[in-house]
């Protein structure tokens, strides 16, 4: 077979089965509905580092999470929970509906917060450049 | 004057296979609730993993073969190539691929490669496919040269390395429960495997086995799956990049930074490479051994108990 064929094949059968699972979507997203439940992931992820105190953002994807080494964010990935404790403050950009958080984490390059408060938007920012008062 | 034995691709004529039975576990899994988890965009992570594998194989393949060939002819006997030493050939290139697999886990170098097939919290049939792009840098393939010594010929160990995969692709699967007593003694099954996707502290680095698990059971790696602890799927920190490049090259780029830091010594650089996956010259960082002595002090009752022998307590 032909090498450009079998390249149609294979792009045409991944793009396939994204949409068969896009379509039947058989787990759903994970959302962070109350503290416990977000402590208890961030505490399962970072044991060394248990979660202080948490703020939940709007829509339940995104939790910012204080510890006593310093803010560490934890958020819905698809299905699943990745976290990051940040030795080194992100980089913060305020797209006017939330913020981007751009890590200098080659695995986690960026995330954005959905956060339309602009009060909300100051609060976090506070904590993750360390400089809440 | 002997000619050399062709075998065929057997993993390209599995690949139709492959694409059935991940069609139906996702159809099961929907239908049931029950068997496992699909994400669309982590099963395309996977699948696009899987064709760089197959592309890389294409364009550094002929490396490995080269070295083999090369190897060949110092070799001490030929033994042929008769069903019994494809039988054995299968037999010790499983071994061969326990020890090349177990370094994985235990060398950041070889490491550098494999973490990519342990980056996906999911474990589907997919997760099978989510295979190296980088494997010919890691020099694994000098594990080879005993076998091509004592006369087995390159194209069978490829031949029946192709059989290996084929057979480890559906243990990854949360579909089947346990397979029956006497196939779980001798055989890998995706109870075992999926303890060795577990980023449990208990699971880590535990069930190198390819297609037979008497070499974990043999080496002191086996850990069984238990009921009383789930496994949670992926790396001790997870990735947040669907991003197949970032998937395949994070670690290597992970390696060099450490190499390249500024005030360490020239051992320290060598053994940000070569010291198990989590060293740092500093201990700032966690390798499996301290994440399980830390487990420990935190549950002292786990003492003991399945993949926590041995192991003190460290807070």
């Amino acid at each position: 077979m032909p090498l450009t064929l079998l390249l149609v094949f294979v792009v045409l059968g991944i793009a396939g089965i994204f949409l068969l699972i896009r379509a039947l979507h058989p787990t759903p997203d994970l959302t962070f509905g109350d503290a416990a439940q977000a402590s208890a992931i961030w505490d399962r992820q970072n044991p060394d580092m248990p979660a202080r105190k948490l703020h939940i953002a709007p829509g339940c994807g995104h939790v910012l999470v204080e510890t006593d080494a310093g803010p560490g964010l934890l958020w819905a990935f698809g299905a699943d929970p990745v976290s990051r404790l940040f030795d080194t403050a992100p980089q913060l950009v305020d797209t006017g509906r939330g913020l981007t958080l751009i890590t200098h984490d080659f695995t986690a390059p960026k995330v954005t917060i959905p956060l339309a408060d602009a009060a909300s938007r100051a609060a976090w920012a506070a904590i993750l450049t360390g400089q809440e008062i | 004057m002997s000619t050399d034995p062709s075998y065929p691709n057997v993993v390209d004529f599995a690949v139709p296979g492959f694409i059935a039975l991940i069609l139906i576990e996702l159809v099961w899994i929907t239908v049931k609730h029950r068997g496992g988890r699909y994400e669309a965009r982590d099963a395309v992570t996977s699948l696009l993993m899987g064709a760089g594998n197959v592309a890389a194989g294409l364009i550094f393949g002929f490396i490995a073969w080269a070295f083999f060939m090369w190897v060949w002819q110092f070799r001490l006997f030929d033994l042929g190539a008769s069903l019994g030493v494809i039988l054995l050939a299968l037999v010790l290139d499983d071994l061969r691929y326990y020890w090349v697999h177990r370094f994985g886990h235990r060398i950041r170098w070889v490491w550098a490669s494999h973490v990519n097939h342990h980056s996906s919290q999911h474990y589907n049939l997919t997760t099978a496919l989510r295979q190296t792009w980088t494997g010919t840098f890691t020099l694994m393939m000098v594990v080879r040269v005993p076998l091509i010594l004592i006369g087995i010929h390159p194209a069978i160990l490829v031949f029946t390395f192709g059989l290996n995969l084929i057979y480890q692709f559906w243990i990854h699967t949360e579909a089947i429960g346990k397979m029956p007593r006497w196939f779980e003694a001798v055989m890998n099954t995706p109870s075992h495997h999926r303890v060795h996707h577990g980023r449990n502290p208990r699971y880590l680095d535990a069930n190198y086995a390819g297609i037979f698990i008497i070499w974990d059971r043999l080496f002191g790696t086996f850990v069984p799956e238990l009921e009383e602890e789930t496994v949670e799927y992926g790396l001790v920190r997870n990735l947040g990049t669907f991003n197949p490049l970032r998937v395949a090259f994070h670690e290597w780029i992970g390696i060099f930074r450490d190499i390249a830091r500024p005030g360490i010594g020239l051992k320290a650089r060598l053994l940000y490479a070569i010291a198990p996956p989590g060293w740092s010259h500093d201990g700032s960082r966690d390798t499996s051994d301290t994440i399980k002595a830390k487990y420990l002090a935190r549950h002292p009752e786990a003492a003991g108990t399945p993949g926590l022998e041995g192991i003190s307590p460290k807070p």
